[in-house]
């Protein structure tokens, strides 16, 4: 059973599968464009790999400091989920352009969506994120990031009227962010469900924490206009 | 890159696909059933005194469904007196095929002494030397086609005992439930059963996530549990890190609500280790006592 799981995972594991989006909000009229693969670690066929889910994102920086987007995940829609998101992200503090250890801070809410074409089941959980990040060289716009993904899970109950006990699956994340004029370059790690047992559950996360949550490894490139 | 963004999204929109055929871990690979001889991977290997007297062992098949797909059976006893004997049927989990089984279906037949009781166990389609494609319904079919077979051996419902385990606790509980059957056991057992691919789903995602986002098998032992009215034995390992206990076996378990129930968690036994974490003989003991008892 477990080597089918691989697949049954890139559904399953739709929590953990995209990046912080816009870290630091783009410039007010600027528009970007982001593709992004990866996702939490497991073990296939005796390897540990991540997940190998996709996204794609369009952001629009309406003023300085706030930005909104929306999402389209293409591995789930291979699969006949359509699974979107819809978010902003608001810069709260500017990072000190003349030193490079204060860091700016940002917060973002999406809403994630997702419906199956199958048996139209519809499902949405907001998520709230937020990071502290750093201009290391203030020579270049390269920054790097620390910080937390929530994700919410609303309903009372799960399958068959059981209680629903995972309310709040909370990801610590750091990641890089290569800034260039017309492209960036981002690498995230998540620390996945830090607040929830991996421990005899279908799925084979790999466990590099012991026996909470699991690592979920990202790469986003991004296209500015 | 604009060209290779719109390239994903239409390759994604056009390749909608389901999951199904993945949740079955079947090995078509073979070309002969071994059973004693069989050398690969097992749950565990039976010492001598399980052995099985040749003649006591039948392998044949049956048609099964308008496309006639042969599915392989396997008869432990003798076919000659199945209208008087009790039967346990056995339907086995998702792993290779039934020389994976074998050494399971043995132990079975030793419940309450040497072939005490027939066992019979099938190959399901896409399983083994079984023709066809594995599905949900797939399995339910091709149960109730060898329960047909023991049907016209002269077996009765009152002398059928069904046995699932993991993947095979979807038929017999289905069947336990359906009063259509042909064959309807007079008493269900269960090993590590499923309550539903939403909860596999739920498990694996943390989130109440819907099933029908990745397969449109639901195996929905959790609700059909709540059609059997037979006396049901429920065994489960406390230790299972796959089907875990408290998501799965325990709503089955709670959701039942016939006659007569048994609980049997197996302190520390994991997904496949039930029979050798309670020991062959207190295992074989377990089964007669409910088998046998008086209810």
């Amino acid at each position: 059973m477990k080597r089918t799981l691989f697949i049954i995972s890139c559904i399953v594991a739709i929590s953990s599968c995209a990046p912080s989006r816009y870290v630091r909000p783009l410039e007010k009229g600027q528009k970007a464009i982001t593709g992004n693969f990866g996702g939490p670690l497991l073990k296939f066929s005796g390897l540990t790999i991540p997940l190998p889910l996709t996204a794609i994102a369009v952001g629009y920086g309406i003023k300085d400091g706030l930005t909104i987007y929306g999402g389209m995940h293409t591995t789930a829609l291979s699969f006949g989920v359509i699974q979107g998101e819809l978010g902003v992200v608001k810069e709260f503090v500017k990072p000190d352009s003349l030193n490079k250890f204060k860091p700016g801070f940002s917060m973002s809410y999406t809403t994630n969506l997702l419906v199956d074409t199958w048996e139209k089941n519809f499902k949405f959980w907001p998520q709230v994120d937020a990071n502290l990040y750093w201009n290391y060289n203030l020579n270049r716009n390269d920054y790097f990031y620390i910080g937390i993904s929530n994700w919410f899970e609303l309903s009372g109950f799960r399958a068959h009227d059981e209680p629903q006990l995972n309310h709040w699956i909370f990801n610590p994340q750091v990641g890089i962010v290569f800034d260039q004029p017309n492209w960036s370059y981002n690498i995230e790690a998540k620390y996945l469900a830090t607040n929830y047992s991996n421990q005899n559950i279908v799925v084979d996360y790999a466990k590099p924490w012991g026996e909470n949550g699991g690592l979920g490894i990202y790469l986003s490139i991004s296209k500015k206009f | 890159m604009r060209f290779l963004f719109i390239t994903i999204v239409l390759f994604s929109l056009s390749s909608c696909f389901r999951l199904d055929s993945f949740m079955y871990n079947s090995d078509s690979t073979i070309t002969e059933y071994k059973l004693d001889d069989f050398d690969d991977e097992q749950d565990f290997i039976l010492d001598d005194s399980y052995d099985i007297p040749e003649d006591k062992i039948q392998l044949f098949t049956l048609s099964v469904g308008v496309d006639n797909h042969e599915i392989y059976c396997l008869y432990i006893g003798n076919q000659n007196t199945i209208n008087t004997d009790t039967v346990i049927f056995y339907n086995h989990g998702n792993k290779d095929h039934m020389d994976f089984y074998w050494q399971r279906a043995k132990l079975l037949a030793h419940t309450g002494g040497k072939m005490r009781y027939g066992v019979m166990m099938i190959d399901y389609k896409g399983y083994g030397l079984s023709g066809g494609q594995s599905s949900e319904s797939g399995l339910v079919e091709d149960t109730k086609e060898a329960l047909s077979w023991l049907y016209d051996q002269g077996l009765r419902s009152d002398r059928l005992i069904i046995y699932g385990f993991s993947l095979g606790t979807c038929p017999a509980i289905t069947i336990a439930g359906d009063v259509t059957s042909v064959l309807v056991p007079a008493r269900l057992i269960t090993e590590a059963p499923f309550a539903s691919t939403d909860v596999m789903a739920a498990d694996g995602g943390l989130l109440d996530m819907p099933g029908s986002y990745y397969t449109s098998d639901r195996f929905e032992n959790a609700e059909y549990i709540k059609d059997v009215e037979q006396p049901f034995l429920w065994i489960h390992g406390t230790a299972d890190d796959f089907l875990s206990i408290k998501t799965h076996g325990e709503v089955v378990y709670k959701n039942y609500d016939g006659l007569y129930s048994q609980a049997e968690r197996v302190i520390g036994a994991g997904h496949s280790t039930v029979p050798q974490t309670i020991g062959f003989v207190e295992y074989n003991k377990l089964l007669e006592s409910f088998i046998t008892k008086k209810i």
